[in-house]
């Protein structure tokens, strides 16, 4: 999730008007006091966050409304304004004037040794500092000259026994502070205390005067950012020209940081961002890469870069002869992808520009690749790396192994043939892919373990590998503890779980596809809980709630869910429907299946199918007459399978399941009726040999679901004919019970805890699924 | 008896050498390796090149030559080997005078009669006495490694033994434990080893790993090495049995070593234990999508699939594979009566399905060689059953059931019930006193 999205635009937007308000209308006091000012503008900042609100509006004033609010022109206009009264000052210069005064103040308090009135005044000297640092100021040299200074009247201090109580404590407090703060910036202070200079430790380089026009652009457009009326395709457009004119990488990295930034504030508030701006921002990105990778010998765009006091300081060479410069090329990646996702869940989905974007999606990938490329060489923590990573992944995990190596040819094919990666290799084969930018995943923090583990787990079981997937499900143990997760990991959590299902069901394993199908697919929230939809009839969907739903191509078919659902619900139900009569010890697997079977069935008229749910009973209904190749009729009836890529073995499976369980149904449907089956006979109306056809009905005898026996002599099967009364049957039944109840009792008595922990252990899916739907809505 | 070209070929595709290798001990591979050659299983040529390849790293300088020469009988050693041996045997000279000091100072009665039980006393009395500090002590350890890989596994046993009476350091006592174990292994001490083998479990049972990962790979050694005793004993498939049905030593099975299950599959038949049956088969129908052998398929084919045809020709596989298998072969106690209790298994199941059989047929099913063995085979099973009667005429059996009554059901259900109340409040009553 990017922390623009976190931020949500509105509501700061909202705040701000509400400070032009309450500025307008204060207005009169705050012109006079420079001090009172720059508390105004304190408690500006603490409201807002780096790309906050200046304090323009309230150094405007009236003529806020008279002036063609373009700032860029500010400081000559100021000049010409005949009262001269407002003048207009950068937000550094502000912070440096605060810092000023305050310490001032703490000068004057220090001469008379008021150490109550010196603690106020250093907290508030410390916030300035903070929020300097905040906003990439370098820590200013006097600052250092007064710490020092504090720190020798400290010192000096010798009557700390005739202090009255308060007096002592604020000079304690001060000395702790200040003794913290020293250390932080130990090699200055003592530079200072050495030379009486406390500018930098390292001295700085000015850039050539050819480049400072160049840099005094930059200066007037970077303190308008976040400033309303302000015209943004003006400052793109001057940007841009000022990208040809650079000739230093230093300047064309400096203009491309400034432009991509505005590029996406331009259309902070529209609904996504419009494609034309898309399209250049990609452009500027890979323009921006370009630099970086040509002059990687010289230059590095890091995060963890120092910041300088200011924009046209070029930061000094480090030992390997590498600038490095404060930025992030990874983060405006991470933005245009997410600017991506926002207009995908914008537009219609049926609509052909929604096929038109998503080609766009290739352009991401290759740039999320060169990212990445670029965090290995340079990045110093490997969570830039990892971001990147799993952003990839992200475009991959749920894709088919072909869509995956056309977008790894793809983006590789833009990379020169001498870079390649040491987390996967140059186009790597899907599995290898995935396993590698996983495996990777697995060494960070919990959140990007648990997303990499389920985007592993999805991506196998997408691709039909249900043992290797399944497995993994069960290792991670994730069931246990996906609830306290946040909204995103739990959706992916029954993403994930549901592929798995549909896998199962694929590989011909009903029974657990059934069963991990279970949860989800017979909730009515299963939308919500697959991310691709919020709360019908709900108060509380906000903003936040519909950007964190999954974008039309990353969807799970629900159709196709209910479908395999229910196909596996009757495949399951229908023999046990009919081995009921007299066997006490089953239990129902779907509850909903039976009870649609039921609805059915009350019906005095049904019509011919028509979706996916009629095909099914439909075909329930042949199936419990005997008749296979009708119900295998109605299933393939369904259009929905021809979503799974190979739909014709699908198909067949189900032909054999239907054969095997149709035979089953009709032993048990009438085994009241016949003393003998001929098993050849059973053979030519199933289709199947009598091989099998013994195979199935040993089963059944050898498991006592039908009382009855083969015979060699005759090759049939003759049915015992001892039913059981219903007395006789409740009987068994309860005896049954009691002794499961013993069972667990002894149990819970040896082991008490662990029976317990094993006992909820096989519930778990219920309360996953429960908590991400709370959590969700 | 030479195996025939189809034989030969399943004994290669089962072969479990080489799962096996990286679980035991070099000097514990050689004998599975030899018994490769001796029974023909590879050529000559393939398993004297294991063989050297195995040994080359170990001290038995006079064997690897002489592998080598096989090998290689025209060209000279390799130079690494005869250097090797210079310094081993320098090494080995060394050590060995430094423990001769030691040994015959603890071979002295005198110094006998001051040994206790508590170890860190008897250190400090031979520290002070005799300057026998626990340096010296560990020249006992490293001398018995050097004899144990020079192959003179009873002096390398002795060794290790005293070691472990002096040692008083957890970590390198666990590394003699495995290396007394070896010794054990080969002198065919099966006794002791299963002693070792038991006090090694216990240490990995009761220790708790920061990484469930490790202790998943120390259980799967001992599970690896219980089989040498297992299948040399009398009783050792029963404590197989007990073992590996353990829950902790099932899902080792499962996660890390299913091909152990084909040992379980001979112990379980072999001792005819139903109850633990149910258990394996549930096992081996979850396993069956990662490992399967003519042993498992057989299980499989009885109980999940139902699969009579394929019976008959399993029964014939597992015999090859008993045959070619160092483990099972060795198994005094299997071998021979693993075959009549699989049939037992077999026509148990056979005839809780069939009521009327072909006598034909069961005999080809139970791979015997004429029907009248088949038909004894059905009275000896009708006589030792209670509610299984059969009569056979010509060439049909006939089996009557005499299905438990309700009634009977009931009361065999519910006799236990108060009886295991009883005890379930015993246990609590002592619990809680």
């Amino acid at each position: 999730m990017s922390r623009f999205f976190a931020a949500g635009y509105d509501s700061e937007s909202g705040s701000s008007s509400e400070e032009d308000l309450l500025t307008s209308s204060s207005e009169e006091e705050l012109s006079s006091s420079e001090e009172e000012q720059s508390l105004e503008s304190d408690s500006e900042f603490d409201d807002a966050d780096d790309s906050s609100e200046d304090d323009g509006p309230s150094a405007l004033g009236p003529a806020y409304f008279l002036k063609k609010a373009f700032l860029k022109t500010d400081a000559s206009d100021s000049d010409s304004d005949d009262e001269g009264r407002k003048v207009v000052k950068s937000s550094k210069e502000k912070l440096m004037d605060e810092m000023r005064d305050c310490i001032a103040l703490i000068d004057a308090a220090k001469a008379a040794g008021d150490w109550v009135k010196i603690v106020a005044d250093f907290d508030k000297l410390g916030r300035a500092l903070t929020k300097a640092q905040q906003q990439s100021i370098a820590t200013p040299a006097f600052y250092v000259e007064a710490l020092a200074a504090l720190d020798d009247a400290i010192a000096a201090q010798t009557d700390v026994k005739k202090m009255s109580a308060s007096e002592s404590r604020a000079y304690n407090t001060v000395r702790q502070r200040v003794k913290k703060q020293v250390r932080e910036f130990q090699a200055r202070v003592d530079a200072f205390r050495a030379g009486g200079d406390a500018e930098e430790a390292a001295p700085v380089v000015r850039a050539v005067a050819a480049s400072s026009g160049i840099f005094a652009t930059l200066q007037t457009i970077a303190e308008t950012r976040g400033k309303k009326n302000v015209d943004r395709f003006q400052q793109i457009q001057e940007l841009e020209d000022l990208a040809q004119l650079a000739k230093t990488p230093f300047e064309q990295i400096s203009v491309y940081l400034m432009m991509i930034p505005i590029r996406f504030d331009v259309s902070a508030n529209a609904a996504y961002m419009s494609l034309e701006q898309w399209m250049a921002a990609e452009a500027d990105i890979n323009a921006l890469f370009d630099v970086l990778e040509t002059n990687a010998a010289t230059v590095a765009l890091l995060e963890t870069a120092e910041a300088t006091d200011n924009l046209e300081t070029e930061p000094l060479p480090n030992a390997a002869g590498v600038k490095e410069i404060l930025g992030s090329a990874g983060g405006f990646v991470e933005r245009l992808d997410d600017e991506l996702a926002r207009s995908l869940q914008s537009i219609d989905s049926h609509a052909a520009e929604y096929s038109d974007r998503l080609k766009d999606e290739a352009r991401v990938y290759a740039l999320l690749v060169r990212a990445q490329l670029y965090a290995e060489a340079t990045a110093r923590t490997s969570e830039q790396l990892a971001r990147l990573v799993l952003r990839r992944l992200d475009h991959i995990y749920y894709k088919p192994v072909s869509l995956i190596a056309a977008a790894e040819a793809q983006a590789w094919s833009g990379i020169p043939e001498a870079q390649n990666s040491t987390v996967a290799p140059r186009v790597a084969d899907a599995d290898t892919l995935v396993d590698a930018l996983c495996s990777l995943l697995y060494t960070q923090n919990s959140v990007f373990r648990k997303r990499a583990m389920l985007s592993h787990i999805y991506y196998y079981a997408k691709n039909n590998q249900y043992y290797k997937a399944r497995d993994m499900f069960l290792l991670s143990h994730l069931q246990a503890t996906i609830h306290t997760s946040e909204p995103q990991v739990q959706v992916l959590f029954n993403r994930a779980l549901v592929q798995l299902g549909l896998c199962a069901f694929r590989a011909g394993l009903i029974a657990e596809s059934q069963q991990v199908l279970q949860e989800i697919a017979t909730s009515p929230r299963s939308k919500e809980l697959l991310g691709q939809g919020t709360a019908k009839f709900s108060q509380t969907t906000t903003a936040a709630d519909k950007q964190r739903l999954l974008p039309y191509h990353m969807h799970t078919n629900l159709e196709l869910l209910e479908a395999a659902f229910m196909t596996g619900s009757m495949l399951l139900e229908i023999p046990q429907i009919a081995a009921q009569a007299s066997d006490y010890k089953r239990k129902t697997a779907s509850k909903s299946f039976r009870r649609s079977l039921e609805f059915y069935d009350r019906q005095y008229f049904t019509g011919p199918p028509e979706n996916t749910r009629d095909h099914v009973l439909h075909a329930a209904k042949a199936l419990q007459a005997g008749d296979w190749k009708k119900a295998h009729e109605f299933l393939c009836a369904i259009k929905i399978w021809n979503l799974f890529p190979d739909a014709e073995e699908l198909k067949a499976m189900m032909r054999t399941k239907l054969q095997v369980e149709g035979l089953r149904t009709y032993v048990f449907t009438f085994r009241t009726l016949y003393s003998k089956l001929s098993i050849a006979h059973l053979a030519a109306v199933f289709e199947l040999s009598s091989e099998e056809v013994c195979a199935v009905v040993s089963k059944m005898v050898f498991n006592d679901e039908i009382a009855a026996t083969l015979s060699q002599q005759t090759d049939s099967i003759v049915f015992q004919g001892r039913e059981l009364t219903k007395l006789q049957e409740m009987t068994l039944t309860l005896t049954e019970k009691i002794g499961q109840l013993s069972e667990r009792n002894e149990r819970l008595a040896a082991g008490g805890h662990q029976a317990q922990s094993a006992f909820q252990k096989g519930k778990n899916y219920t309360p996953a699924g429960d908590k991400s739907r709370r959590q969700v809505v | 008896m030479p195996l025939t070209a189809e034989e030969l070929t399943l004994a290669r595709q089962y072969d479990l050498t080489q799962k096996f290798v990286p679980f035991l001990d070099r000097h514990l591979d050689y004998p599975l390796i030899e018994f490769l050659g001796n029974e023909a299983v590879y050529d000559d040529q393939v398993i004297n090149q294991l063989i050297y390849d195995l040994l080359k790293d170990t001290n038995m300088f006079k064997f690897v030559k002489d592998t080598y020469k096989k090998l290689n009988p025209t060209s000279a050693f390799p130079q690494e080997l005869l250097d090797k041996e210079e310094t081993f045997t320098a090494e080995a000279t060394r050590l060995g005078g430094e423990t001769q000091e030691i040994l015959d100072v603890i071979g002295r009665d005198d110094v006998k009669a001051h040994f206790s039980e508590d170890k860190s006393q008897n250190c400090e009395y031979l520290a002070k006495n005799f300057g026998i500090d626990a340096s010296k002590i560990n020249k006992l350890y490293q001398y018995g490694l050097l004899k144990y890989n020079k192959g003179d596994y009873e002096t390398a046993s002795d060794l290790l033994y005293t070691f472990r009476l002096l040692s008083t350091d957890s970590e390198s006592l666990i590394a003699a434990t495995w290396g007394y174990l070896s010794c054990q292994i080969i002198l065919l001490q099966w006794e002791k080893a299963l002693q070792e083998l038991q006090k090694l479990r216990d240490i990995i049972d009761s220790r708790s790993y920061a990484d469930p990962a490790t202790q998943l790979h120390h259980r799967t050694w001992i599970i690896h090495h219980f089989l040498f005793p297992f299948t040399n004993t009398e009783t050792g498939l029963e404590l197989m049995c007990d073992l590996f049905f353990q829950s902790s030593y099932v899902s080792t099975i499962q996660a890390a070593c299913p091909w152990i299950l084909r040992y379980l599959v001979v112990a379980v038949i072999s001792t005819k234990n139903h109850k633990r049956m149910r258990d394996l088969v549930r096992i081996i129908a979850q396993e069956s999508y990662e490992y399967n052998d003519p042993l498992t398929l057989l299980v499989k084919s009885m109980y999940i699939d139902f699969d009579i045809q394929k019976v008959e020709q399993y029964l014939v596989e597992c015999q090859i594979i008993i045959k070619t298998d160092f483990f099972l072969s060795n198994c005094t106690s299997s071998s021979s009566s693993f075959l009549d209790n699989a049939r037992a298994f077999v026509l148990e199941v056979y005839l809780k399905i069939y009521s009327v059989a072909d006598v034909a047929k069961v005999a080809r099913l139970l791979n015997l060689d004429s029907t009248a063995e088949a038909v004894a085979l059905l009275k000896t099973f009708s006589a030792a059953s209670n509610h299984v009667s059969i009569e056979v005429v010509g060439e049909t059996a006939t089996i009557t059931k005499t299905a438990a009554s309700v009634h009977q059901q009931v009361v065999e259900k519910t006799k236990h019930l108060s009886y295991k109340s009883t005890q379930l409040l015993n246990a609590q009553k002592e619990k809680s006193s």
